[in-house]
């Protein structure tokens, strides 16, 4: 079999702070190839520090180890930090949870994706500036011209996380890790995002680390779905069997949700059990 | 699940062409335009729409966060100073979107709570923060935590015990689950639901998650561009019996993720 785009064996997270030891991530194995791959869990479950360790965006002081962690036969544990520098968001980027926060508050956000485009790519202003126009505009902003002057405060939650997706998806990169890209977004333009990250991932044949908390939104989206919980993946499971999903937590998360179609009176809250902890991955492979 | 009172007599909060706007001139934005509905007492009504589209600022206008606005407000059938006075403050509280931002980060919970029953000369103050505590499924010994020391659904139980606490009349709740977990999200949804029934306190909630407001309203106004566009009851949205082709495709987009079915 060949190599799949994205190896992760074994990895684990840990923060060391005085005399605690926080492990936020505890020997996570999974590959990503050219697919969708969905990671879902609550808070604090380590999905996204998951997607942080592969661009080395962990914080100092975090100890990150792993049998494998390579990304297309590079190892991104002993990558220097230049190497590192080629590699995000030309060759794997990030779409950030929140765009109040990524975005350059003293920056027209045109700029910042001109800024972001010609980072990695020889081209005059002029070429740049038409090419961020295209993309404010695949990203469904209905005045490219008008935005690409505004500054991130001046845009709202929804706008600025498609000016944010605009500006990581520029460079076509192989592999795009989204957390939670659309949680800030209306269902309506949710759909069209995703349709734009969708038609991006299989026209260009990149992989996609889709981390968020939206169980049946990834279930329909994704090819395959990774369960986290408390730092472990408990259940790797095809996108389409994810509602006969096997393991008690991920029925539970599905359960929890209000559903148009079920009306129920009191939602099911989850009921935690410790031996999820130790418990092992409850793998299915697709058909 | 108590029937729609649209025609019932005993209205508690009403809207008549109501009209804001920010900003003059050229650069003047219609955020609400001419929207009017009626909540009848013990109701749970929901507004739904895409960013943008005015709803948030419908709830601000009547809580009073709002200076100017045209058309009429109504509480139990009286119009609204345009400077709320106590008394209104005293029958109507707002929850807002985002726990981690809304509770005072240097106020232990004790505080926070018995800041509005000493504003409002309330008695008890001790034994009434402890029920409101014990209400909201958190228990008396959380008094003297401070926010930081609570996780994010607790937190939202904190700023739903301190709009309980001196009994209003109407809730306004704006997007309260949005920031949360869907565990937790059940968690806070299944207290709403429990309070109502307990203290038929009247819901106006906001949201942009068809599910959730179905889940906990009765019915539901759909918003677009500043206008209500139609107003459905929640058994309408569950079976998609919708008029307005906007409404159709909004109820789509919601459940083109939502059915895995």
């Amino acid at each position: 079999m060949a190599e799949p785009l994205l190896r992760v064996d074994d990895l684990n997270i840990s923060f060391h702070g005085g005399r605690s030891v926080t492990h936020a991530v505890r020997g996570v194995s999974f590959d990503i190839d050219r697919e969708k791959v969905g990671i879902v869990g609550e808070s604090g479950s380590g999905k996204s520090q998951t997607g942080r360790a592969l661009l080395r965006l962990t914080p100092k002081g975090a100890r990150i180890t792993a049998k494998a962690l390579s990304f297309d036969g590079i190892d991104l544990l002993a990558a220097s930090e230049p190497d590192m520098r080629k590699i995000r968001g030309k060759r794997i980027s990030m779409i950030l949870q929140d765009p109040k926060f990524s975005l350059n508050p003293l920056m027209r956000v045109g700029q910042q994706i001109v800024e972001a485009y010609r980072v990695h790519t020889p081209s005059s202003k002029a070429e740049a500036r038409d090419k961020a126009m295209a993309m404010l505009e695949a990203v469904n902003i209905r005045n490219p011209r008008r935005v690409f002057e505004l500054l991130p405060h001046e845009v709202s939650g929804g706008m600025g996380q498609r000016i944010m997706i605009a500006m990581m998806l520029i460079l076509e990169p192989d592999l795009i890790i989204a957390d939670e890209p659309t949680s800030a977004l209306d269902v309506t333009v949710r759909r069209q995002v995703l349709t734009i990250l969708d038609e991006l991932v299989t026209r260009r044949g990149a992989g996609l680390m889709f981390i968020s908390h939206d169980l049946n939104m990834v279930a329909d989206f994704c090819d395959r779905v990774l369960v986290m919980y408390a730092g472990r993946i408990v259940e790797d499971i095809p996108a389409r069997d994810l509602k006969h999903a096997e393991h008690p937590y991920t029925r539970a998360l599905l359960d929890s949700l209000p559903r148009l179609d079920r009306p129920v009176d009191m939602l099911t809250v989850p009921k935690r059990d410790p031996a999820w902890l130790t418990s092992p991955t409850i793998r299915r492979a697709s058909a | 699940m108590m029937p729609s009172q649209t025609l019932g007599k005993d209205r508690i909060l009403e809207a008549v062409g109501l009209h804001v706007s920010f900003g003059t001139g050229l650069t003047s934005t219609v955020a609400v335009d001419d929207v009017s509905f009626t909540i009848a007492r013990g109701e749970a009504y929901g507004l739904i729409g895409e960013s943008g589209c005015g709803k948030s600022t419908i709830l601000r206008t009547i809580a009073g966060l709002v200076d100017s606005y045209d058309g009429a407000l109504l509480f139990g059938n009286k119009e609204l100073p345009g400077k709320r006075d106590k008394d209104f403050f005293r029958k109507v509280q707002m929850v807002f979107q985002d726990p981690y931002g809304s509770l005072h980060p240097r106020k232990m919970v004790e505080s926070v709570l018995a800041e509005p029953l000493a504003i409002h000369k309330f008695d008890n103050p001790r034994q009434r923060i402890d029920a409101v505590l014990e209400a909201v499924g958190l228990g008396p010994s959380f008094r003297f935590r401070y926010p930081h020391e609570l996780s994010g659904g607790q937190r939202q139980r904190v700023a739903i015990a301190r709009a309980l606490v001196i009994e209003p009349e109407v809730l306004l709740l704006d997007e309260p689950t949005s920031a949360l977990d869907v565990s937790v999200q059940a968690e806070i949804l299944n207290l709403l639901k429990t309070l109502r029934r307990e203290t038929g306190v009247t819901y106006f909630m906001v949201s942009h998650d068809i599910a959730v407001i179905t889940h906990l309203c009765d019915r539901i106004a759909v918003m677009a561009d500043g206008r209500i566009i139609e107003e459905m009851t929640a058994a309408d949205v569950r079976a998609g019996r919708a008029r307005e082709p906007y409404t159709r495709t909004f109820l789509e987009a919601s459940t083109g993720y939502v059915t895995a079915s």
